[in-house]
């Protein structure tokens, strides 16, 4: 599955969400990605500083923190300030003010957005920055190639909405054979602050819920750490998290979301969201292993800035 | 020493009563903020169970002498209302003044609106005289001007009109819904039967769209006539409730045809069934009886094995009215109801936790609530519109909901279930506290098992048996170990160490077991020598230093006959034969790991405690009992540990708490999975990594 | 015999020494994997050039190796490095598929500003304006540092820029100040942005030289090739260093060893926090402990003073007793929401109210930053340190308190020259070991204002000096972050371990010096003991 990873903002006033798209988990991707040509340059502008606070999600986390690292290299007078705990952060950040950019990796809630929209008066914006592609992950001596999304959800579901009658638990259940046909399958998973908790909630467990042996980590990163070091170990995390000791396994499901109106922000945050919007931000973008915007997109997401 | 004039005694008595007013006033001010911080704490962590609360905000009159009104709604800021009339006709009012200030039909044609449904918050579908269909949405927009006032300015938008299509007998009544590009409608006949059409759109790779009809008259025998019907947002299920007290549902997922797949007696008695609506979610249905009874239902698997199949079943009973229950409007925000009974009363209830919020009086006859939940519009037969703000903060928590088993929606049956968001708006947080609090117990207990022993013996060994120089290192050493941050051992544990334990599992039972073992050997043969005067000389004071190659000689002891065992006795592999003879799933997030670290977070404080405890006992009472002939073991068991008894259980109780409270240690390494399962070979959830771990 | 060996319980004295033995072995076991996992970390790695059955070839440093499971073969993991080229920076491969294993002489190490370390063999330079590199082993390190002048150039370009960009600042402060008060037209404003025009002028000048030099800096590159023959121009201002480590003298690997240490206690991050340097990390644990010292030490030592020494006892003070106590066992998690609750929205957001009003609502003070962050870690403290002074205190004889009284001294006289300097051990040996824990913990910071990345410390030569409202980067957070949510895990694996090492030196080195100065003045105090 591919995720738009959004990325919220308020302040003065807006937030950015996140819009999804889903396909399947790609393989070899760093070779092949390269950034649309026709995205622009960014162009440094005079008196942009100030302070520039970002609370959300995780897996963006790192995405802004190379962002920021090349911001900085612009105007080195900017204090930018990274906090990623989880997409479910991100609103009330933004609703309290501590933040003036919400990354997450799902959309927003309307609840969140009512929210907001009481206390301010207008709703959050929503600008897409990059696609990312959210794979289902097992050890990489799993010999497994492809699971139906019926599968992925009786094995991590107990409500199994998806259809399937049994719950998958062993590696049998899903045609393994040799030692693997009894070998119990360990579960994990991200905690539930996380979009991309909420994400795969919605679309691979059909609004159910997860078992309770899904062992909740604190990040994408420990999720694709446990699988290594787990044999039998399953799991979700974005395709960006990727190593060399987990092999990510395909499946299908699309789904597509819109966005939400802009207005005015302040200059420094401006100024960032052109910056990511740009051929070095974008660059970055693959870098830490997401897919970029294609040029359509980045211009339609300009055009909210201005 | 300085003259003892008086102006000197005269300024050290000044400072003197200056220093003790200032400390008293700085002590009490230090004491009283730590108290109020203590009040405050406990203010914060106890959750809030606010019983809910309704109060009447607004009340008119709505024009009298119009047509009869078939629904009601409000905005979400609850400052504008709206009544939809048998014309057609929506007319807004400022609700603060009472006055109507807009009007605007839901379609131009001049006609008589037959019957009117809802389904989501706003939306009307109008059934025509003509059998034709108006599907209306009223939105409100906020707007503001310079000075930041805000109006609310409604509007009327169209979502779609569907002309008449042709039927056997009069409509009764008729639902239309529309998703991911299917059109579903269905129409209740006058002769006991539903119509059911849909209209699909496909789009092929080339863009072209192809739209095809399908129609088709459910023609089974009905156990009664229909006296109420609804669908799912999806238009992919279909429930009746009949005369007789059935329900009935259709599953209308293909085009061509319906499935009936249930037919149950939702209303005791024979009885009709009078009301029925889906509860927010689309998964349960609300069935009002004739009798009064208002209860949810909805499916959930039966069966064994390949016959496992979907049924309806009654999940939720909730308070009953003493009247038949005439209208049911759900919440779009929760899973509360409000159901209207034939007797006036206005019930307010929620599905799960089966919670009785509100019970209103006003004898209403069209209710709706305001999109986030938090109002309630209702009109009686005077005429008059009562708005209601409703403050029911937390409607899904109770004591039943917090610590007994609920019976969720989706689920087979009751249970303990810790599952608190998700990215979509229709999920209901589940909020067991049971696996959390058992998830809390089983790590400290466990970790108290490892960690208890090895703490006190240490205290007692070193206190007691050691020479008085290495004493003196070893409580620094212990002091440095109490430093070592949480967040290190937490990282340790759960990258290095639990990997390792699940390549060696079998290595590291097998040495616990040896390790008592060899010791034992080890001092069975060691006894007859152990009165030659040289060996007891050297040992005393240093049997810790002679017992380290005890541990590795167990260690490695195990792990050279760990394969060995695992091929003779487990089949080769003991994480699958644990899995398969004994129904254990091995995690390797485990207790085994969690026990390790909490254990290497709470010994030294355990120690610490308990050594001081022990070296604070009087030297006078181990000498009596040593000069009486006892040995020193005896002395420490009979005299020492009982006198330093209280000290050594504040130690455990400290130790204990900090258990409790480690948050690091256990977010990192336990997998966070809210199991209730004492196995020490799968882990769980704790309540402090659970405040860590959540939004 | 026998019996009596037992009954007399001889085997139990050995089975606590056991005990104690398990704990010390358990210790010395956990600083050991540290040690091991975070020493060596620094230590430049030998680079394998290994062959493949199919002809390919790659260039790495061996990690590690495994036996496949459920057979008796094994693999090797190489760090095969070249993010940019490959997308990966790990390998595994089968060992029977290598043919042949060499260490060439000649093989580059790279480590750049972006995209981690490359791996690969030097073929060419293009450069312009620096005399063309001689030939040789050496011919790159000579390269990179005949353009050190020019970096240097570029860099002081930057500061200026940034200099100019603060003054802009606080100018556009004072002007927002001056729309909140709803002044207008007057000259002083006037004058205000008369002087930001000239400002911006002399910035876009500044901006366009320095997007000039340093275009004209990167147009000097290197050209590499990998172990397959691609080649990779990579330009000179971007490598952090070079050097070829198969090729390297004992005393240059030690140098070697030495730099990458500097640079990790005084250097900035780079790449998300996975390499470079840890010094906003170091400065902000630092800062954390000393702001909460200053604000729990006095206040906890006078309330203990207060319930020893001057409280009348009786049920209300045998009441605080119990509060305190139960307050220091209250698990840190509940200080930390406690603190957000109440510090950062109540406390921090009135400030703002009163003294920030033309900011809002983006937040001053409103949010989590150092200053709440070192008041609950403060209200962690008090309490330990509350319960410290008073059994160090409550230990002394009264007969000294008697002595002193009965010899005309006041009250305040015993406590100063005497009680207190006798106390003094137990209540620096209590206060240190809270520190050393408030030090360790991570859970009540996350929550209060700790961040991943804020290289902006909050203390620096920009007036006021000292900015407590600015969040900080913190040594164990960096430890749970890097290793829980970073996206290339492997890569930070090693960072992970010097970290932990690093944040275990600096609690170690806070203890012993508390156990050091408490031996210390218990000698000189012992006297009093008799």
């Amino acid at each position: 599955m591919m995720m738009h990873k959004g990325f919220l903002n308020n302040v003065t006033k807006a937030a950015l969400a996140g819009c999804l798209i889903a396909v399947t988990a790609t393989t070899a991707f760093a070779e092949a990605v390269t950034v649309d040509p026709k995205i622009p340059a960014y162009k440094k502008v005079s008196g942009v500083s100030g302070n520039l606070d970002s609370i959300g999600s995780d897996t963006l986390n790192n995405l802004l923190t190379y962002w920021a690292e090349g911001f900085r290299k612009e105007y080195p007078n900017v204090r930018i300030q990274i906090e990623g705990k989880g997409s479910s952060t991100a609103p009330p950040a933004l609703l309290s003010g501590t933040a003036q950019l919400g990354p997450m990796s799902r959309a927003m809630k309307s609840e969140e957005i009512d929210a907001f929209t009481k206390k301010y008066g207008y709703a959050p914006t929503r600008i897409d920055v990059a696609l990312d592609s959210l794979a289902v992950y097992v050890n990489k001596d799993n010999p497994i190639k492809e699971l139906s999304l019926q599968e992925v959800d009786a094995i991590f579901s107990k409500t199994r909405k998806g259809g399937l009658s049994e719950e998958i638990t062993t590696w049998g259940q899903v045609a393994l054979t040799g030692p693997w046909q009894q070998a119990p399958m360990s579960i994990y998973g991200r905690n539930s602050a996380s979009g991309t908790y909420g994400y795969f909630k919605e679309n691979a467990l059909f609004k159910g819920d997860f078992k309770d042996t899904v062992k909740e980590q604190p990040g994408s990163a420990s999720v694709v750490m446990g699988i290594t070091e787990d044999k039998n170990g399953i799991g979700y995390s974005g395709i960006g998290y990727k190593t060399s000791g987990v092999k990510a396994i395909a499946l299908s499901k699309k789904k597509g979301e819109k966005g939400q109106e802009a207005s005015f922000l302040p200059a420094v945050t401006t100024e960032f969201l052109k910056y990511i919007l740009s051929k070095a931000g974008q660059e970055i973008v693959i870098k830490d292993g997401f897919l970029p915007l294609p040029a359509k997109v980045v211009e339609k997401e300009l055009a909210k800035l201005k | 020493m300085p003259k003892l004039d008086k102006q000197f005694i005269k300024k050290v008595r000044r400072q003197d009563r200056f220093a003790t007013r200032a400390i008293t006033v700085g002590g009490l001010l230090v004491i009283a903020s730590v108290i109020a911080i203590l009040v405050l704490i406990v203010r914060v962590t106890l959750p809030l169970f606010q019983p809910a609360g309704a109060e009447i905000s607004h009340r008119l009159t709505v024009k009298s002498g119009t047509a009869p009104v078939l629904a009601v709604g409000m905005d979400d800021t609850q400052e504008v209302g709206f009544t939809l009339d048998t014309t057609g006709l929506f007319s807004f009012y400022d609700l603060a003044s009472g006055k109507p200030f807009f009007t605007a039909p839901a379609s131009t044609r001049k006609a008589t609106v037959q019957s009117v449904e809802s389904n989501k918050n706003n939306v009307f579908a109008l059934l025509w005289e003509d059998n034709s269909v108006t599907v209306s949405q009223v939105d409100f927009r906020l707007l503001y001007d310079d000075s930041g006032l805000r109006t609310v300015q409604p509007e009327i938008s169209q979502l779609g009109d569907y002309p008449p299509r042709s039927y056997p007998a009069p409509v009764k009544s008729m639902m239309v819904r529309s998703h991911e590009g299917r059109l579903t409608q269905v129409a209740l006949l006058a002769d006991n039967r539903f119509q059911i059409d849909h209209e699909v759109a496909t789009t092929n790779i080339l863009g072209d769209e192809k739209k095809e009809a399908f129609s088709f008259l459910l023609n089974e025998e009905l156990p009664g006539p229909i006296t109420a019907f609804t669908l799912d947002e999806q238009g992919s299920a279909l429930f009746a409730g009949t005369g007789a007290g059935s329900l009935l549902r259709w599953d209308l997922g293909e085009n061509e045809s319906a499935e009936r797949t249930d037919n149950v007696v939702a209303v005791a008695g024979d009885k009709p069934v009078t009301a029925l609506a889906m509860v927010f979610g689309d998964i349960s249905v609300a069935v009002g009886g004739a009798d009064g009874s208002l209860a949810t239902w909805s499916q959930i698997w039966t069966g064994e094995g390949d016959d496992r199949v979907r049924r309806l079943r009654k999940t939720h009973t909730l308070t009953s009215h003493q009247a038949p229950v005439e209208r049911i409007i759900p919440s779009r925000r929760s899973k509360s109801l409000v159901s209207l009974g034939a007797d006036g009363k206005t019930h307010f209830d929620h599905m799960t936790s089966e919670k009785h919020l509100l019970n209103l009086d006003p004898a209403l006859t069209m209710a709706g609530i305001s999109g986030q939940g938090n109002g309630l519009i209702g009109l009686d037969s005077k005429n008059t519109l009562t708005v209601w703000n409703v403050d029911s903060p937390h409607p899904e928590i109770s004591l039943k909901t917090l610590f007994g088993k609920v019976w969720y929606e989706s689920y087979d049956k009751p249970e303990y279930v810790w599952q608190s968001s998700s990215a979509s708006d229709d999920f209901e947080p589940k909020l067991s506290l049971v696996p959390l609090l058992f998830g809390t117990i089983k790590g400290t207990l466990y970790a108290m098992i490892f960690a208890v022993p090895l703490a006190i013996f240490g205290a007692v060994y070193t206190s007691q048996f050691s020479t008085a120089g290495f004493k003196k290192t070893v409580k620094p050493v212990v002091e440095i170990m109490a430093s070592i941050p949480s967040v290190v051992i937490g990282f340790l544990i759960a990258l290095w160490l639990a990997p390792i334990v699940e390549k060696a599992i079998l290595a590291v039972i097998l040495g616990v077991l040896l390790l008592p073992l060899i010791f034992v050997t080890i001092m069975a043969v060691l006894r007859p020598f152990y009165k030659t005067p040289t060996l007891q000389n050297f040992c005393s004071g240093h049997e810790f230093l002679l017992l380290v190659p005890v541990i590795f000689l167990a260690g490695a002891l195990a792990m050279g006959i760990a394969p060995f065992v695992e091929q003779l006795l487990f089949a080769g592999d003991f994480k699958q034969w644990l899995y398969n003879d004994l129904g254990l799933r091995y995690d390797q997030r485990n207790c085994i790991i969690i026990a390790f670290g909490l254990g290497i977070a709470v010994i030294p404080i355990i120690f610490s405690i308990t050594e001081d405890a022990i070296s604070n006992i009087p030297p006078s009472l181990t000498a009596a009992s040593l000069a009486l002939g006892a040995s020193r073991w005896q002395t420490i068991w009979r005299v020492v540990l009982p006198s330093a008894s209280p000290g050594i259980f504040a130690a455990i109780m400290i130790g204990f708490g900090r258990a409790v409270g480690e948050t690091m240690i256990v977010l990192m390494a336990t997998g966070n999975t809210p199991i209730l399962d004492w196995s020490i070979f799968n882990g769980m959830r704790t309540l402090s990594a659970n405040i860590a771990v959540e939004p | 015999m026998t019996k009596r060996f037992w009954r007399q319980g001889e085997p139990f004295v050995w089975a606590t020494g056991l005990a104690l033995s398990l704990i010390l072995f358990l210790t010395l076991l956990l600083f050991y994997v540290v040690m091991a996992n975070g020493l060596a970390v620094f230590w430049p790695k030998k680079v394998a050039l290994a062959t493949l059955q199919d002809g390919r070839s790659l260039l790495g440093e061996i990690v590690q190796e495994e036996i496949i499971p459920h057979t008796d073969k094994k693999r090797l993991q190489f760090k095969i490095g070249n993010r940019d080229l490959y997308g990966f920076d790990f390998k595994w491969v089968d060992a029977s598929e290598i043919t042949s294993l060499t260490y060439p002489k000649d093989v580059h190490v790279l480590e750049r500003q972006e995209y981690g370390n490359f791996y690969g063999y030097l073929s060419e330079f293009e450069v312009k304006g620096i005399a063309p590199p001689v030939s040789g082993s050496n011919s790159l390190a000579q390269t990179i540092a005949a353009l050190e002048d020019r970096k240097v150039e570029v860099h002081l370009l930057g500061k200026k820029i940034a200099n100019l960009n603060r003054r802009v600042e606080l100018i556009d402060h004072h002007l927002a100040k001056a729309r909140y008060n709803k002044e207008e037209n007057t000259p002083a404003l006037a004058a205000m942005q008369g002087e930001k025009q000239g400002l911006k002028t002399e910035f876009e000048a500044l901006v366009s030289i320095l997007s000039e030099k340093s275009a004209a800096l990167a147009t000097n590159q290197a050209i590499f090739t990998d172990a397959n023959g691609r080649t990779k121009a990579v330009a000179l201002p971007n490598i952090v260093r070079a050097y070829q480590p198969n090729n390297m003298s004992f005393f240059a690997k030690c140098t070697y060893y030495l730099e990458r240490l500097r640079e990790l206690l005084f250097d900035e991050p780079r790449e998300s926090n996975t390499e470079g340097g840890l010094f906003p990390a170091i400065f902000g644990t630092v800062m954390l402990i000393f702001l909460m010292s200053i604000l729990s030490f006095p206040l906890g030592v006078l309330a203990g003073i207060y319930l020893r020494e001057y409280a009348k006892d009786g049920w209300l003070v045998k009441m605080v007793r119990i509060a305190v106590n139960n307050l220091a066992g209250i698990p840190s998690i509940v200080y930390g929401i406690f603190g957000l609750g109440f510090f950062v929205y109540g406390i921090g957001g009135g400030i703002d109210q009163l003294f920030f009003p033309e900011r809002l609502p983006a937040p001053t003070f409103g949010t989590g930053g150092i200053l709440w962050t070192s008041l609950t870690l403060g209200l962690l403290t008090v309490p330990v340190v509350i319960v410290a002074t008073e059994e160090a205190l409550g230990s002394i004889p009264p007969g000294i308190r008697e002595g002193s009284q009965a010899l005309a001294a006041t009250k305040l006289q015993t406590l100063t020259r005497i009680l207190l300097p006798m106390a003094s051990p137990g209540i620096l040996t209590g206060f240190i070991l809270a520190m050393a824990r408030a030090a360790g913990e991570v859970a009540p910071l996350m929550i209060t204002g700790v961040v991943k990345l804020a290289p902006a410390l909050p203390l620096d030569g920009v007036f006021p000096f000292l900015h407590l409202d600015r969040k900080f980067m913190h040594l164990g957070f960096h430890i749970y972050d890097i290793g829980f949510q970073s996206p290339n895990v492997e890569a930070a694996k090693p960072m992970v371990y010097v970290t932990t090492l690093l944040l275990i030196l600096i609690v170690l080195a806070m203890t012993s010096t508390a156990i050091h100065l408490r031996n210390k003045m218990r000698q000189r105090h012992s006297v009093a003991d008799v």
